[in-house]
């Protein structure tokens, strides 16, 4: 498909008719249209969403007439807003106009029922119109619906095309394999009535046998359950495929994950230690102030007690005079005249004066004694303050040590947290494990089943077909019939097998051609992957291993871009079926891209890859581009432009397209 | 399809009975013009058709 041209008339902002006509050069095969935002880019691209599907994407979509013109409207008259598309597809030229009434009634504007007319050229230059009741089939021949949001790509609005939807069909439709699949369903087979070969055998004359007709409809049950057996068998296989593949990646991730399921048992042990060191410090901390505040004055006072201690011990002040005696009891003595020894204390008497020069060693005349008797206070009041001293340091050497165990578990923790940030705990992917063990037993079972009744219903089908060959072959008219049918059933078997070796073929080369593509717009190192229903995901290696990767909106938006152009690049090439030495072209066509904002969110380098590789790729380009992207694009993109607009914009309900 | 069977068969005639049926398909896909039982009709009448006639 190529697209010639756009006309709009009263849709939304674009007041009356304007139209853009589209380059259809292959060589400057790209038409930029530039404009800001609220311009009226997003309108232009839902503008084909409408004419072709009747579905736009804009806001308050139900209301698409131009608002001045709606303002305008007298009451009880109407007015139209109509989009037409003339495109090239398969070699014809199509136009596409949709349309819709709107009428005032009561002050009111009323939308009517939207029209579609679809014709096309003919060879002989007679223009057709397609019957109302085939246009949508025709459209979605032309593009499918489902592929329609790729190929009127609104960049802004991407995660719409990121739906998990099955685009297998639409994408075989679109390179080609809509023709062998048709063919097949045409013909079709004995069990179905409606095809070519169920017709045939229908013909055949049965000349009243009943056990002829008893046969074939033995035959076609038969086939018929076969036939629900083989959809049933391909499902459960296509089930057991993806439980298998599950299966797989559960032993991985379990198996892989051993280690963090380890070191998360081991993080919580040391928690635990972690926990108990800390209250056992809390009650050392809680002794070791209990003792300080009780016995302070013995720490404190200790280093100066021997200070005092070791000074009295150098003085040597200590070593006369009688323990606890003073001059005061020795004047009582002298003064009561009598020895407490019985001796008489008289003037001249030896004892008074014994007496007397004891005085000179007592308290007050002399402190040696009360030195000595400090002394042993001292011994007393040290061996006490060297427990208290020994206690306090004992304690503070556990907290010391507690405290450095506490500090070096709490490393390893955040150590262990370092090493399995991210893991998510493995309990959801054991039960997830046992639940697709149970899903894969029955599975298997179920397919044991169908496998066993299959082979009971084709021994049914070769039994009767003997008696139903044996029974019909007798006449000359069923001679011919059967000849027509092994031609049928022959073309049949060509048909299925060449469909099976085009279809293996498309999503192999398309995975290596986006990738091709995805390498020359990426500036890292990720591969893309394109599964069965032709979803695209983005894998990055590590540690030799695939592993699906995360996207940014950025990322995203390069390998949608790659997709797109591998589709476009496919659909491009030439798909040949051999019939015998003639060949057939079931080749699809080139298709157009038409982007709004392609360039939103992607950085320069992006910017610049992708400008040059869309318009080598794609047949046909078409951009709504803002005029700040534009500056990055335009040096790559210049010499590949064919047609060249702006927007102006008069008002929030007027823009104009205006040619460069 | 058993070997004695397909031994009967004319290849020339296979093959253009093969090319018809794709042209007459890749024609409607582009314009619908026929509904699913008149492409019955018509692949049966290119079968029947090549089939008579003699190379």
């Amino acid at each position: 498909m190529l697209l010639k041209s756009l006309r709009l008339h009263n849709f939304r902002q674009y007041k009356g008719d304007q139209s853009i006509s589209f380059s259809c050069d292959k060589e400057k095969n790209v038409t930029v249209i530039l404009g800001d935002n609220t311009f009226g880019k997003t309108t232009l691209l839902q503008a084909f969403n409408w004419c072709f599907y009747e579905s736009a994407q804009l806001p308050n979509s139900e209301f698409l007439l131009n608002f001045d013109v709606a303002a305008e409207l007298p009451e009880g008259r109407s007015s139209d807003v109509e989009v037409e598309i003339q495109l090239i597809h398969s070699g014809l030229d199509y136009i596409l106009t949709r349309s819709q009434e709107y009428i005032k009634k009561n002050g009111t504007i009323h939308p009517l029922q939207a029209k579609i007319r679809v014709s096309y050229k003919c060879a002989d230059g007679q223009t057709e119109n397609i019957k109302e009741n085939k246009i949508e089939n025709v459209i979605n021949t032309i593009l499918p619906q489902d592929l329609s949001s790729y190929f009127f790509f609104d960049t802004e609005r991407v995660g719409a095309i990121s739906n998990r939807k099955d685009l297998a069909e639409s994408v075989k439709g679109l390179l080609g394999l809509s023709i062998l699949d048709n063919a097949i369903k045409h013909i079709g087979m004995k069990s179905i009535k409606r095809t070519v070969v169920g017709q045939l055998y229908g013909s055949m004359d049965m000349d009243g046998d009943q056990r002829a007709t008893e046969a074939l409809d033995h035959i076609q049950d038969a086939q018929a359950r076969r036939e629900v057996i083989s959809t049933q068998l391909e499902t459960n296989q296509s089930e057991l495929n993806y439980y298998d593949g599950r299966k797989e990646q559960l032993d991985t991730i379990l198996r892989e994950n051993q280690t963090t399921s380890t070191l998360q048992n081991k993080k919580e042990t040391i928690e635990r230690q972690v926990f108990q060191e800390i209250t056992a410090q809390a009650g050392i901390t809680k002794a070791l102030l209990a003792d300080f505040s009780s016995s302070y004055m013995h720490f404190f006072s200790q280093p100066l007690l021997k200070r005092a201690g070791d000074f009295l011990h150098e003085v040597k002040v200590d070593d006369k005079g009688i323990k606890d005696l003073t001059k005061a009891t020795l004047e009582d003595i002298v003064k009561r005249g009598k020895c407490i020894c019985g001796c008489e204390l008289v003037e001249g008497s030896e004892a008074l004066a014994h007496i007397r020069a004891e005085m000179q060693y007592v308290p007050p005349e002399s402190i040696g004694n009360v030195v000595r008797h400090y002394k042993s206070g001292i011994s007393s009041f040290g061996s006490s303050s060297d427990r208290v001293f020994q206690s306090i340091q004992t304690r503070y050497q556990e907290l010391y040590r507690a405290k450095t165990r506490i500090q070096e578990w709490n490393d390893e923790v955040e150590d262990i947290s370092d090493r399995i940030k991210g893991k998510e705990t493995m309990k959801k992917f054991e039960d997830e494990l046992v639940d697709v063990k149970n899903r894969l037993k029955d599975l298997n079972i179920k397919k044991e089943r169908l496998i066993r009744e299959d082979e009971a219903k084709k021994n049914d089908v070769d039994r009767y077909q003997k008696i139903y060959d044996g029974l019909v072959a007798v006449s000359g008219k069923n001679k011919s019939t059967m000849i027509y049918i092994r031609y049928a059933e022959a073309v049949s078997d060509w048909l299925v097998s060449t469909y099976k070796e085009k279809e293996s073929y498309i999503r192999g080369d398309l995975e290596e051609k986006v990738n091709g593509i995805f390498e020359r717009m990426y500036h890292g190192h990720r591969r893309v992957a394109i599964d069965s229903k032709y979803q695209v995901t983005l894998l990055t290696t590590i540690s030799d291993k695939e592993i699906e990767s995360g996207e940014s909106e950025g990322l995203n938006r390069v390998k949608n871009f790659a997709f797109i152009a591998g589709l476009v690049a496919l659909a491009k090439e030439r798909i040949v079926s051999c019939a015998g030495e003639q060949e057939f072209d079931l080749s699809s066509e080139p298709y157009p891209l038409v982007m709004d904002a392609p360039f939103s969110n992607a950085d320069e380098t992006h910017t610049s890859n992708i400008s040059k590789v869309l318009p080598e790729v794609a047949e046909q380009v078409i951009m709504f581009v803002m005029q700040k992207d534009w500056r990055y694009a335009e040096p790559v993109i210049a010499g590949k432009i064919g047609a060249h607009y702006h927007l102006e914009k008069h008002s929030e309900q007027f823009s104009e397209l205006k040619g460069a | 399809m058993p070997d004695t069977q397909k031994a009967e068969l004319n290849e020339k005639k296979l093959n253009q009975m093969k090319l018809e049926i794709l042209r007459l398909e890749q024609s409607n896909l582009k314009t619908r013009e026929k509904t699913a039982d008149a492409m019955i009709d018509a692949i049966k009448k290119i079968v029947v058709d090549e089939a008579k006639k003699s190379y």
